[in-house]
């Protein structure tokens, strides 16, 4: 077989850029094509880039440095002097010298703009956060800059989402603190500079907006671009950015190489596919979640996950006849008319935790086992007629690792409402249901939470009806119910394939790739599985924190 | 066996178990969270129940040395009842810190910055328990105020309003006597008028040296003996029970004497006026003083009003520790509810009404003044009090920003003529208050009424 050296010179190019790299690095090695960059595109389309500030904010390896390189390279074109400071370095020279750091930094900026009413200058400051908490000042004084000379000093912050100290999450500290108290903060965000901010960053993710803009500056969540293909029903787009992607990177390596690309492109959908088995993860805020994606020991939908993925792609064979497996339960789908239930639904997420290590399913255990039923010295007499170990359930445990070192376990009880011929309720899982919270299953300081699949919103009724009016209150804390109907039919006839584990043409699915499917659910599916307030929230307490 | 009923130790070693399990603690931290937002204090938790089932077991191996006559008097009646008080004591604590954290304001100014160390709580209750077990016959003051003393400064201003709040919750029948005698005592008019008619008479003897303050001091003395209910005992059995209140103290010199409690009291006496303040305004007819009885769980439109109790309760809290920690008066949570409600009922207002700050400022004095508290804040403190002067304090924009963070409903800040103040944490300003007296007097009838709905 002829690997070619172009392909192994794009190998070569992609193992270098999945490394750590410096901003002389990045800019050495993306000189070319990069307005052809779909994240680029996007940011472009949005018109962020004419903020005086912009915000870019990610997970580990979506990007946010070559986001720094595309605007430096965007803004060039129209005379913009471009300043890069690294939060790392600052760190490392305050430390050596002083704060007499920062008041250099400012005054040579200063004086270059007054001494030249023409001059125009981009300031990019990465990994803010690194040097939140010793570059305060700076950082508000940098804004007032950016206001003194509007429209002539451009600042770019960007900052990693995850980035943590012992008790704090460094950017949301920059996001609720900073930015907010810097003057002429409501300049530039709006009246309520810190809500405002806090809330795109939040909501972005979960909304698959990438750019909010706002009076006078831009928040770009990288993690946002990517969580918009995170979806079933995305997979063609997905693939196209594949493509993409690995086109720009082959316009960049040494040759151009488009042997490659070919070969991405003949495997896009099941590469796509591959992508959306990995799980985004959930920043530890105590205010509320926020969802990235993240490069831990397992891959991350973003570019260094795909440069990886497109690596392996051609150092491993059987991720190709894998991509070629994934791609025909793909393409199935479409075919594919399944009406599901909520039993199923509840099956498939069983099935799928059991893939993922931190998540074990059990089934069929009596209520008993994670709740005791009755205290020793409990005053309430036992009521005559109840069984002995309560209803039985099906649960999963999640036991993932806390900032502070401890394990903390939860556990998701599922219940599904069953409908009967005329599609109405059955009155006995409402029965069902209501007993379950008798027993105290769910219960918010313990960390037990109720699921409830509901088929549709229609009969969300019944979850009413079972909670009564004492109870209601629970609901969206310890009792979530999800609406099964908000499954696209593309999602439904995945759900139906990973349950009966095979194809429409009986092929039996592989085991590798029953692992791909599972991390699909967990991964991705749970994102779309909504409450009535459109929170995944399944999503949030089955996806593993940051590490 | 009455004294096991009041006994601070007892009460202590309730909460020392609760303490002492890291996941209990977590369970209460996040009850806590659950108890601020929808009113469930969780004593349908299987952790509650499970440490209930343990808690006699614990607290008789832990004092049986002591008393050796334990085991009898716990009857199961009273342990169940300790039990949920202390559980109740532990979330409506940490519900505090946990308004605070989201509002992001208070913490260091009306409660310590490191309130919500536990750990040092921890700590405080095992030495005391300690100290008092390890020899026969320790007197209780002798052993609180040898644990308080070995206190560093900031540990012990860390750990005192959890003490006191502990106390007040885990021996409510006993303030609710010491509230009753707050609110006989600060009749004037009834007390003087005996006392000076006494002296009158006595005076009729050949040789009697009048002494109107002794006199009183000795009226006031047995007044609280009956609101106690002492019936002949000595006084130091009331000290033991409310110990923590009593002498946990730095701005009181003679801690043992009960002459400034009786006359100068500011943590008991402000909590017993602003219960009665309250009520009176709502026009409750009987008064409800019994603070863990406070503390049930509302159902309707429980969150918001578990955190207004809790805000309202804590406010002699915050109080009594400006004065310990900075010898400051502030305005508290429950100054404002009460003005609120007061100028509201001047007005004659039942619809939506606008009232300026210094308004609020000028009725919260006229109040303090009114209720003695004014007389007993200088006492203490440094700071002139005048309308100007507290509307300028940050802890009135503090007390604001909690009650309105805590979801209440029925105030909004609004501007009349120009930014006075800043409403954290989003430094929203305002000069006035927008008060909607019928959503905010129906949270408040939560506060008390809780039975109902």
């Amino acid at each position: 077989m002829s690997q070619t050296s172009c392909v192994d010179a794009f190998r070569r190019f992609l193992e270098e850029i999945t490394g750590r790299l410096r901003f002389e690095d990045i800019e050495r090695r993306f000189s070319r094509a990069l307005e052809e960059n779909p994240v680029f595109a996007e940011i472009e389309r949005s018109g962020a880039l004419g903020k005086n500030i912009i915000v870019i904010l990610g997970g580990r390896g979506c990007g946010k440095t070559l986001a720094i390189r595309y605007i430096k390279y965007n803004l060039k074109k129209g005379d913009w002097d471009f300043t890069y400071i690294s939060g790392a370095d600052l760190v490392e020279k305050v430390r050596a010298q002083g704060s007499r750091v920062f008041q250099q930094l400012i005054e040579e900026q200063e004086s270059k703009l007054s001494q030249d009413s023409g001059y125009r200058v981009v300031v990019a400051i990465d990994d803010v956060a690194e040097a939140v908490e010793i570059a305060r000042d700076f950082l508000q004084k940098e804004v007032e800059l950016a206001r003194k000379y509007e429209g002539r000093l451009r600042l770019v912050l960007a900052s990693q989402s995850e980035r943590a100290t012992a008790e704090r999450v460094m950017t949301a500290e920059l996001l609720k603190v900073v930015l907010p108290q810097a003057p002429f903060a409501e300049m530039f965000f709006g009246e309520e500079p810190r809500r405002a901010l806090l809330d795109s960053f939040r909501s972005s993710y979960i909304n698959r907006k990438p750019v909010t803009l706002f009076r006078g500056a831009a928040m770009v969540n990288l993690d946002a671009y990517w969580s918009s293909l995170r979806s079933l029903d995305r997979v063609k787009d997905l693939a196209e950015a594949i493509v993409k992607f690995a086109d720009f990177y082959a316009k960049n390596a040494d040759t151009s190489c488009s042997e490659a690309v070919e070969r991405v492109r003949r495997y896009k959908l099941g590469l796509a596919m591959l992508a959306l088995s990995s799980i985004p993860r959930v920043v530890r805020d105590p205010e509320a979640r926020v969802v990235i994606e993240y490069r831990g020991a397992e891959p991350a939908l973003n570019g260094l996950g795909i440069a990886e993925l497109l690596n392996r792609l051609f150092a491993d064979s059987k991720v190709a006849s894998l991509a070629d497996e994934a791609e025909e339960v793909y393409s199935s789908l479409e075919s594919l008319q399944a009406t599901v239930d909520a039993d199923t639904v509840e099956e498939v997420l069983l099935k799928a935790c059991s893939a993922v290590g931190y998540m074990i399913p059990l089934r069929d255990v009596p209520v008993s086992s994670i709740v005791p039923l009755q205290a020793p010295s409990g005053a309430e007499k036992p009521v005559a007629g109840r069984r002995k170990y309560g209803p039985r359930v099906n649960l999963v445990e999640v036991r993932v690792a806390t900032s502070d070192g401890r394990e903390e376990r939860r556990y998701i009880i599922f219940h599904s409402l069953k409908v009967d011929k005329r599609g109405y309720v059955t009155s006995g899982s409402v029965k069902r249901l209501a007993e379950l919270v008798q027993y105290g299953v769910p219960s918010e300081a313990e960390m037990r939470y109720l699921v409830v699949l509901i088929p549709s919103v229609k009969h969300a009724k019944a979850l009413y009806k079972a909670l009564g009016f004492h109870q209601i209150r629970r609901k969206g804390r310890d009792v979530l119910p999800l609406f099964i109907n908000r499954l696209s039919s593309t999602e439904r006839g995945f759900v139906h394939i990973v349950k009966t584990g095979t194809l429409s043409n009986r092929k039996t699915i592989s085991h590798e790739l029953q692992e791909v499917l599972y991390g699909i659910v967990v991964g991705t599916l749970t994102l779309s599985l909504k409450d009535d307030a459109d929170q995944p929230r399944l999503a949030y307490l089955m996806l593993p924190y940051v590490s | 066996m009455g004294h096991i009923v009041a006994d601070p130790f007892v009460d202590l070693a309730f909460v020392q178990l609760l303490l002492s399990n890291e996941d209990w603690l977590q369970v209460v931290k996040r009850q806590a969270e659950v108890y601020t937002s929808t009113g469930d204090i969780g004593e349908s938790t299987v952790t509650f129940r499970t440490y209930r089932a343990q808690s006699k077991q614990h607290v008789v191996k832990t004092l049986q040395r002591t008393y050796s006559t334990i085991d009898r008097y716990l009857t199961d009646e009273l342990v169940n009842e300790k039990a949920s008080r202390a559980w109740k004591a532990l979330v409506t604590l940490l519900a505090s810190l946990r308004l605070m954290e989201r509002a992001g304001v208070g913490l260091g100014e009306l409660l310590p910055e490191g309130y919500g160390r536990i750990e040092e709580l921890r700590v405080v209750v095992d030495r005391v328990i300690e100290e008092k077990t390890s020899r026969e016959r320790a007197e209780a003051a002798a052993v609180v105020m040898k644990v308080l003393r070995g206190l560093g400064d900031e540990q012990f201003l860390n750990t005192v309003p959890k003490l006191w709040w502990l106390n007040f919750v885990m021996e409510s029948e006993v303030f609710e006597a010491v509230f009753k005698y707050h609110l006989l005592a600060s009749k004037k008019e009834l007390v003087s008028g005996f006392v000076k008619s006494a002296e009158e008479a006595l005076s009729e003897v050949k040789g009697h040296v009048s002494d109107i303050s002794y006199m009183e001091y000795e009226v006031l003395k047995a007044l609280l003996s009956r609101c106690v209910e002492l019936r002949g005992q000595y006084i130091n059995k009331l000290q033991n029970a409310i110990i923590f209140v009593k002498i946990g103290r730095r701005s009181v010199r003679n801690y043992e004497e009960w002459d400034w409690f009786l006359r100068d009291e500011v943590l008991t006496y402000f909590m017993s006026m602003y219960m009665a303040e309250l009520q009176e305004l709502l026009g409750l007819k009987e008064k409800e003083l019994n603070i863990s009885m406070l503390l049930s769980p509302r159902r309707e439109r429980g969150g918001p009003a578990s955190a207004l109790s809790t805000l309202i309760l804590m406010s002699p809290i915050f109080m009594q520790y400006a004065l310990e920690a900075r010898r400051e008066a502030i305005v508290t949570p429950a100054d404002i509810v009460v003005s609120l409600l007061r100028i509201s009922k001047a007005r004659e207002e039942t619809g939506d009404f606008v009232v300026s700050v210094r308004e609020i400022a000028e009725e919260i004095v006229s109040f303090w003044e009114r209720r003695d508290f004014l007389r007993r804040l200088k006492l203490y403190s440094q700071n002139e009090v005048t309308p100007e002067a507290l509307c300028r304090k940050s802890s009135f924009t503090t007390s604001l920003a909690l009650i309105i963070n805590a979801g209440v409903g029925g105030i909004y800040v609004t501007t009349e003529r120009r930014l006075e103040l800043r409403l954290p944490p989003r430094m929203v300003g305002f000069d006035s208050l927008y008060v909607r007296t019928q959503q905010l007097s129906s949270i408040v009838q939560r506060v008390w009424r809780w039975e109902e709905g």
